[in-house]
């Protein structure tokens, strides 16, 4: 077992890299990149649920396209995925958020307080009160 | 533990809890992930491994995590800190320990970065029940350009660091001709 100095010395002789390092890197950005390519093992969702500005939740079929007026912006669905246009809010990353389909993706208006949410496995969402 | 380990800890306790502390008084880097950081303080902890043992370490790191979070008002953060912290930093101890011939700083670095972020993620999947996925990959990609970063910091750090400062210091010294100790500087000057 090595004591604390002899390692302080190791690392003063050694490189800032070497190659199993290099390895450790790539397994990870190799990672970063095919996890999304696989899907995440996530499935497409059925609904949006819109939490508005007034604390109430209304979910919305994602399998029919639509337009939902809300106060400050409208969320459009469109074949099967939801994003953000009109955003009434300075900054608008809502509406710079890419769209969202599959269950559990969600894109959050932090200005408006409005959160909209993929819910549901496909086909298995009822909606209720639309 | 000696006065002077005493002494060694509280100051790099210190020095961690700054870097915590002034990297929460910065903006997130991105608006849309305020949990992706650069881990200054962990640099500090990684630091610790070589300068106090891994004992020294741990204590540098509860001292970061539980003074960090209460200063910065945030008691809740520990709940995913504490867990991810601790193994992350675990494992670098690990590969300090057994393979520093092997891996650089920059590598170790990387690999408690992932560790951290992949603890961090997973309760904060038990604890909300919303599945993270999808931000993994940023995280993964965050994780390892800040590990390669404190990475780099420690390596310089230790690179320059005058053999003096350690040298006297350290637990078990060992005697070597081409180490020159301070009192042997201090003669030849």
């Amino acid at each position: 077992m090595k004591t604390d100095v002899e390692r302080i010395e190791t690392v003063k002789k050694g490189r800032p890299l070497k190659i199993p390092d290099l390895a450790a890197l790539l397994v990870i950005l190799a990672a970063a990149v095919l996890l999304p390519l696989a899907g995440l093992g996530q499935q497409a969702g059925a609904a949006v649920e819109i939490t508005g500005t007034d604390g109430e939740t209304r979910a919305y079929d994602l399998g029919t396209d639509a337009r939902i007026e809300l106060a400050g912006l409208t969320v459009v669905i469109e074949g099967g995925r939801a994003y953000v246009v009109g955003a009434a809010c300075p900054d608008k990353l809502c509406e710079a958020h890419p769209s969202i389909g599959r269950s559990g993706e969600s894109i959050v208006c932090l200005p408006q307080r409005i959160v909209i949410k993929i819910v549901g496995d496909g086909g298995q969402f009822i909606v209720s009160g639309a | 533990m000696q006065t002077k380990q005493i002494a060694h800890t509280a100051l790099l306790s210190a020095a961690a809890l700054s870097m915590y502390a002034l990297e929460n008084a910065l903006p997130p880097l991105f608006a849309f992930a305020p949990g992706v950081r650069l881990g200054l303080s962990n640099a500090v902890c990684l630091l610790a491994i070589f300068l106090l043992g891994w004992d020294g370490a741990y204590l540098v790191f509860l001292v970061k995590s539980v003074l960090g979070a209460l200063l910065a008002g945030n008691p809740g953060a520990l709940l995913y800190a504490l867990p991810a912290g601790l193994l992350s930093l675990t494992v670098q101890i690990l590969l300090v320990k057994f393979l520093l011939n092997r891996l650089s700083l920059c590598g170790i670095s990387v690999i408690g970065a992932f560790v951290f972020n992949a603890v961090q993620l997973l309760v904060a999947r038990l604890v909300t029940g919303v599945p993270l996925l999808a931000v993994l990959p940023l995280y993964l990609l965050s994780g390892a350009a800040a590990g390669l970063f404190t990475g780099l910091v420690v390596y310089f750090i230790l690179r320059y660091l005058p053999r003096s400062v350690y040298l006297n210091s350290l637990k078990k010294p060992i005697k070597n001709k081409n180490m020159r100790t301070c009192a042997n500087e201090k003669e030849e000057s």
